[in-house]
């Protein structure tokens, strides 16, 4: 709910292109991608519906969307060595795309106007760049934070 | 075996949660709940929103390269404010000669003094997602705001409020997809409708395909459609366009408002919208 609070008023400041990062994704996919879908669920339920109760969306879209985009990171979690940084910054991009493309395409299914062309080049895209550095900043914090709640699964 | 299935159950769960929080949404039943919840919000969204503002503001006057900035910024704001002023002047001309010509009448009916209320609102937060163009004000329905009163600020027009709550209000802003304002172009009183796009910008569309349209044209709200009142300042044509195969004029719009620097509005509380399909709904069931 911090996350989501602080990405509705600090968003503004640290916009580019009118696209700003969306930092409660980040903090998902970059838990996920260190702790697995167990306690990654229920903090992309919590983020998810953060999320739908400050946004204008429709109750559920971005909740749905979350828990999908949790769902498929899960598929990465333990295939490959979780806290290498190349992992979380190889799947932020793909992701952001999903996340923000499924919240696009079930606003576009409830009747709300898209210019698809015009949404993937100018906010999609640009989006997944934002939150792909912002992950650059946030992981390496989310790493030293899952080693010293949990420095006994970390011993290798 | 059971983590597996108590996952799928959890998740299952989840599922029907959501659905049943989009079903009562839809149906409205779930407004009090999110009224509730932004308004235990609204004040500490405030709070950090004048944090964050005034953090932003000191980080900027700190280097210099901002200064040319923000110089820039005052010049811009000069233009702006010169443009609007002679849109004002222009549209004062034309209603002058409107009103002498009702002088007398007037004269003999003092009601139609024009008065115009508003409240002032100070912007608490944007929409938390790239794809929503929304901006949360400080004032709700205590402060007598309704849906659908226009929202503006000395630029020119903001948006429409879609929803309120007893100590903020949701405003739905012009460059959101699924904002349209008619609008008419001041020089040729050509009429379309101006419409928001996902990337923040403003097109204008509709445009007959005889009127002359040109860039540097100021665009202002026609009143048609009884959503919004006429003349209130939307922008500047930068571009129009006219395929062979399109049947009408589209023009690209220089919004006079800054979007991502929203911090004070005013509210014009003493405009009442007028709810069409609500009328035509009332009309056909007191036809049934």
């Amino acid at each position: 709910m911090g996350a989501a609070l602080l990405q509705a008023t600090v968003s503004p400041f640290i916009k580019i292109n009118n696209v700003h990062p969306d930092l409660v994704f980040v903090l998902v996919t970059g838990w996920i991608i260190l702790r697995g879908l167990k306690e990654g669920l229920s903090w992309a339920l919590i983020g998810g519906l953060s999320l739908d109760v400050i946004s204008g969306a429709p109750f559920g879209v971005l909740t749905l969307a979350m828990l999908i985009v949790a769902l498929v990171t899960n598929l990465s979690h333990g295939r490959v060595f979780g806290s290498s940084i190349v992992l979380p910054l190889s799947l932020t991009f793909p992701l952001s795309l999903l996340f923000n493309g499924l919240a696009l395409l079930m606003l576009n299914l409830l009747g709300r106007p898209v210019i698809w062309s015009i949404a993937f080049f100018d906010v999609l895209l640009p989006a997944a760049v934002f939150n792909t550095a912002i992950m650059i900043l946030v992981f390496p914090i989310l790493y030293l934070l899952n080693r010293a709640l949990h420095p006994q699964q970390l011993s290798f | 075996m059971a983590a597996t299935r108590n996952r799928q159950l959890f998740i299952g769960l989840i599922c029907a949660f959501l659905f049943l929080g989009f079903a009562l949404d839809q149906l409205g039943y779930l407004a009090p709940a999110r009224t509730l919840v932004q308004s235990a919000l609204a004040p500490l969204q405030g709070a950090l929103s004048v944090v964050v503002q005034d953090v932003a503001r000191q980080t900027e006057e700190s280097e210099n390269i901002e200064v040319v900035r923000a110089r820039n910024e005052e010049l811009e704001a000069l233009t702006n404010q010169l443009m609007i002023e002679n849109v004002r002047l222009k549209e004062l001309e034309r209603e002058n000669q409107l009103l002498h010509q009702l002088l007398n009448y007037t004269r003999t009916n003092p009601q139609f003094s024009y008065e115009t209320t508003t409240v002032k609102g100070r912007s608490i937060g944007f929409d938390p997602t790239n794809l929503l163009r929304f901006v949360y004000v400080n004032v709700g329905a205590r402060a007598g705001i309704v849906r659908n009163m226009p929202v503006i600020t000395d630029r020119g027009l903001v948006g429409r409020v879609t929803a309120v709550g007893p100590n903020s209000a949701q405003v739905l802003m012009l460059i959101d997809p699924a904002s349209s304002v008619n609008a008419v172009i001041q020089n040729s009183q050509a009429t379309g409708v101006v419409r928001g796009n996902i990337n923040g910008t403003l097109q204008m569309e509709r445009i007959p395909p005889g009127e002359m349209v040109n860039p540097g044209d100021i665009v202002l709200t026609s009143g048609l459609g009884g959503n919004f009142p006429d003349k209130l300042v939307i922008g500047q044509v930068t571009e129009v366009t006219q395929r062979d195969q399109d049947m009408f004029q589209t023009a690209q719009i220089r919004p006079t408002v800054d979007f991502g620097k929203l911090e004070i509005m005013l509210i014009i509380t003493s405009f009442e919208p007028i709810d069409y399909e609500a009328e035509i709904l009332e009309t056909q069931e007191v036809g049934n």
